[in-house]
């Protein structure tokens, strides 16, 4: 264990944060609460970008997720269609009618209304006008030409440069920067915990040194003041170097570091206009990724609700005030507040009751004429999601259901229990000889420490002789090491099924010997497997099922893609229907009708809110204060109506599995333990206009 | 809290009905008194005489209150003095236990039995501050136990039953349906509740019929009391 008392010395030096560097010659800000505010802004400013002749391929617009960025792509197209539908009329009728109005079909026009005598109703029937270009052809030519992403891609991008690479000192073996995984990240955790710290001390440390990170607070001068986090900050540097990864709250940092670095790589990536969408989701390292970028204009679209993280950890709140302090000059539009008008109250008696009422009262939206996609439910514990969609299906009502990012995580520590990440790390093996931290898991699988204690030896060794040092040098230059490139020869040419199937058997076939020092143990097992032939088929584990969905001939590199898209991103599914989904899922939408549900005390607020032996109330003061700006998020979140319901007693069992917080615990009269419960203490907030 | 209620009544009872409650009252109070007694201290030597003594009912028409009564009746017969003893070793054992968590023994607090966590003087506790005080009861200065003990509440029903009585007694019919009313309420908020779970706890700690027993009898009075102050009270109404 390192001596406290030792000052360490860093020996990274970057760019400091120079806020005037990033300043961009026009900025503007439009700060609005509602999406449908938000994605109207943005399209206006296409508009504007188009009528004045801009390129397509100087423009782009950076969302804060992929669920953003396809959906403001969808809001765009459908926005240019209505407004073709609603400009689309015979020109005559105008002069005759003095006024432009929608068309009616059963509107009678006037014989003469056009030269050729006959009824027109739009100019796609007149031949009079069909030599007129349709000028909004060549806008949704322009918008479908323009680049629409998210800002993570633009980050990676970036990282997976040589010369972004050279200016981080972050090499990566594949094509661009590999990400931890959630298991992966627990080898980490166990190569840091070799320095010294208690775990619950290190996990905490962690977080601080994430925020930070997002926030390139390591930019800034004495960002880090006890010497215990200065090395343990240090030792994680060294051991993402040696393993050729990145942890996600590094991607944007190291983007704009890259940036900052290199002019030319700047030049590079630059758009002269960027419009960044949803900019208060965003980390505030994105955010300034998104101002280095941008060469001649940038227009963020905000607003002012940043408790829910979306997509990236850490949305930067104070990234509003930020920009204007960037950017003097800059114009900010407060675009006025919207919400619903119509706030309704139901409670029930129970939680049965409940989700069959909530049911019926959708159904009856939905039979006055509001359709499925335009009504959203909000459940603050996934039992209330998932008892309210099997309700709605029962009900036959469509819905769309919200995937939640595949968590790839298991306990490394037991064989038995992480057989499917031993698959992924193979597969992963398979496309990239060269991932270290492919190797490094498979290194550590089946051992308590995760072999920490060894990796630490064979990391300072090599880094000593050669910084630049990855692990998978050493990894394919041991035997244990060539035994596994040895066997997964033989799955190059497989796919789908059998490609897992063939994996299973190699990571069963290793279980003892994986990572072995001893000679020939690795390849004795191997050679017994390989002659026996391949194990009989085995079940795959649920996490490897949403894999198959590429089919047979899905290769080793397409299911590895598949992955990181199912791992860093949740969304809703391409049907139509009810949209039920948590508060994150629902952040960037908005409906005509909101159905909250189970809004009582222990869901929202949260039960340990109302508990002062697990919080202070200082956190509990500040629990409050975010608690008030998530109602306000609620209220955006519906145009017309907000329909909140509540529930009065539920099952003892029930209420303990989901945290509800129980008033009064009894027996009713059939025996059965149930428990009053109490409305959130928001409630009145949330109806209030 | 039980709150208190309004019933006007026009007519005045018959008389017959009258002198029925009254004596039902007058029973409850007696029945509240000695299910309270057994559980605010052990049996000493003499209520354990008395209790060899008494002809407990039979056949009640609850089958609870009979096992209950019965196996009360046959621990007393089946003992001499030599049960004071093991009665209060099963006494600490049901009601004190020797265990450092809420599931140790069966806690005679209401609070333990309606709080999240088992915790004594929670809200149940406090809420009987205000109802004790509403009918000008006070704790007696030899009581150390929190206010929510069941002794407690079934000697509030018993005072109550009584002052019942009283009113009965003395024509105030109005009072006394009130009164009942609020008895009502009270049980059903502060007994009904919880009893089945403290009843469901002492048969599993106790190692006496005795006690057992007294769990049966307590949950089968409960329900009756129940049962008929729903009934009176509905057929006022």
């Amino acid at each position: 264990m390192q001596s406290k008392n030792t000052q360490a010395e860093d020996s990274w030096e970057f760019l400091p944060l120079d806020e005037a560097f990033c300043q961009v010659p026009e900025a503007s800000m439009t700060v609005a609460n509602s999406a449908d505010e938000r994605m109207e802004a943005v399209f206006e400013c296409v508009v504007e970008l188009w009528e004045d002749g801009v390129s397509p391929a100087d423009v782009v617009i950076m969302a804060s997720c992929p669920e953003s960025a396809s959906y403001l792509q969808a809001f765009l197209m459908g926005r240019i269609e209505g407004e073709a539908a609603t400009q689309n009329y015979c020109e005559d009728d105008e002069a005759d009618s003095g006024e432009r109005d929608d068309l009616a079909v059963d509107d009678a026009l006037p014989e003469e209304s056009c030269d050729c005598g006959a009824h027109h109703h739009s100019n796609a029937e007149c031949d009079c006008v069909s030599d007129e270009p349709d000028p909004y052809a060549d806008l949704a030519d322009f918008v479908a030409a323009v680049t629409i992403t998210w800002v993570r891609d633009v980050a990676c991008a970036v990282l997976a440069t040589p010369e972004a690479q050279a200016v981080t000192g972050r090499e990566f073996s594949g094509a661009g920067p590999r990400i931890l995984s959630a298991f992966e990240e627990d080898f980490l955790m166990e190569d840091l915990k070799t320095w010294g710290s208690r775990p619950k001390r290190l996990r905490e440390m962690c977080k601080f040194l994430y925020r930070g990170v997002t926030e390139l607070a390591d930019e800034a001068p004495h960002w880090l003041i006890m010497v215990e986090e200065i090395e343990i900050y240090r030792f994680m540097r060294r051991e993402l170097e040696y393993l050729g990864a990145v942890l996600e709250p590094e991607v944007s940092n190291l983007a704009t570091k890259a940036l900052r670095g290199d002019t030319n790589l700047q030049a590079g990536f630059a758009y002269d206009h960027v419009i960044a969408y949803d900019y208060q989701y965003m980390s505030r390292a994105s955010q300034l990724l998104c101002h280095l970028i941008a060469a001649e204009s940038l227009l963020a679209v905000a607003g002012v609700n940043t408790t829910v993280d979306v997509f990236e950890s850490y949305p930067f709140s104070r990234g509003v005030e930020e920009f204007t302090r960037i950017n003097p000059d800059a114009e900010v539009t407060w675009v006025g507040v919207s919400g619903a008008s119509v706030n309704t109250h139901l409670a029930w008696r129970d939680t049965d009751a409940e989700f069959e009422g909530v049911t019926e009262a959708i159904a009856q939206k939905v039979a006055e004429g509001i359709s499925p996609d335009h009504i959203g439910v909000v459940c603050f514990h996934p039992y209330w999601a998932s008892r309210v969609q099997r309700a709605l299906q029962e009900h036959k009502i469509p819905v769309n259901s919200w995937y939640k990012a595949l968590a790839v995580r298991g306990d490394v520590r037991d064989n038995a229990l992480c057989l499917p990440l031993r698959v992924i790390t193979l597969l992963r093996l398979l496309v990239n000889t060269s991932d270290s931290v492919a190797w490094r898991a498979w290194f550590g699988f089946g051992d308590y420490l995760a072999r920490s204690a060894e990796f630490k030896e064979v990391r300072e060794e090599a880094q000593e002789a050669d910084p630049a040092a990855h692990f998978a040098t050493v990894a394919m230059g041991s035997q244990w090491g060539a035994s596994v490139l040895k066997a997964l020869e033989g799955c190059k040419d497989l796919g789908g099924e059998a490609l897992f199937q063939a994996l299973v058997g190699i990571a069963n076939s290793t279980l003892a010997h994986q990572g072995a020092t001893s000679e020939g143990s690795t390849e004795a097992a191997l050679s017994v497997h390989m002659q026996s032939g391949s194990a009989a088929a085995t079940p795959l584990p649920a996490l490897l099922r949403p894999l198959l969905i590429l089919g047979a001939q899905a290769t080793a590199q397409d299911m590895i893609s598949h992955l990181e898209t199912l791992q860093f991103a949740s969304g809703l599914c391409p049907d139509e229907g009810v949209v039920v989904t948590s508060l994150t899922g629902a952040a960037s939408l908005e409906f005509d009708a909101l159905f909250v549900v189970g809004f009582v005390n222990g869901l929202f607020p949260i039960h340990d809110y109302f508990d002062l032996t697990k919080i202070t109330v200082d956190k509990q003061n500040k629990m409050a204060a975010e608690n008030e700006e998530t109602v306000e998020l609620l209220k955006m979140l519906a145009r017309d109506e907000i329909v909140v319901s509540t529930f009065e007693t539920i099952d003892v069992e029930l209420a303990r599995k989901a945290q509800v917080k129980q008033d009064r615990i009894f027996q009713d009269s059939d025996g059965v333990h149930k428990s009053d419960v109490s409305e959130s203490v928001c409630l009145a907030r949330l109806l209030r206009a | 809290m039980a709150e208190a209620t309004e019933t006007v009544v026009t007519e005045a009872l018959p008389e017959e009905m009258r002198t029925a409650l009254i004596d039902l009252c007058e029973q409850r109070a007696l029945t509240y008194g000695l299910l309270s007694r057994l559980y605010r201290v052990e049996v000493d030597e003499a209520f354990y005489a008395d209790l060899c003594q008494t002809s407990f009912p039979a056949k009640t028409g609850n089958d609870l209150i009979d096992r209950g009564y019965r196996n009360i009746a046959l621990y007393c017969a089946g003992h001499g003095n030599d049960a004071l003893l093991d009665l209060a070793k099963d006494f600490v054992k049901v009601f004190i236990g020797h265990g450092n968590n809420a599931y140790s023994a069966a806690y005679p607090f209401e609070s333990v039995y309606t709080s999240e966590k088992r915790l004594m003087m929670q809200e149940a506790r406090d809420e009987l501050l205000g109802t004790y005080a509403q009918a000008g009861l006070a704790l007696g200065a030899d009581w150390h136990d929190p206010e929510d003990h069941v002794a407690l509440l079934l000697e509030y029903m018993g005072i109550m039953s009584t002052r019942t009585q009283e009113a009965l007694a003395a024509g105030k019919d109005d009072e006394a349906l009130g009164l009942l009313a609020d008895q009502r309420a009270f049980l059903q908020r502060h007994l009904a509740g919880w009893v089945p779970m403290l009843a469901a706890d002492m048969e599993r700690f106790a190692q006496t019929d005795f006690y057992r027993g007294l769990a049966q009898l307590t949950l089968g009075y409960v329900q009756e009391d129940k049962s008929f102050l729903t009934s009176i009270i509905a057929e006022e109404d």
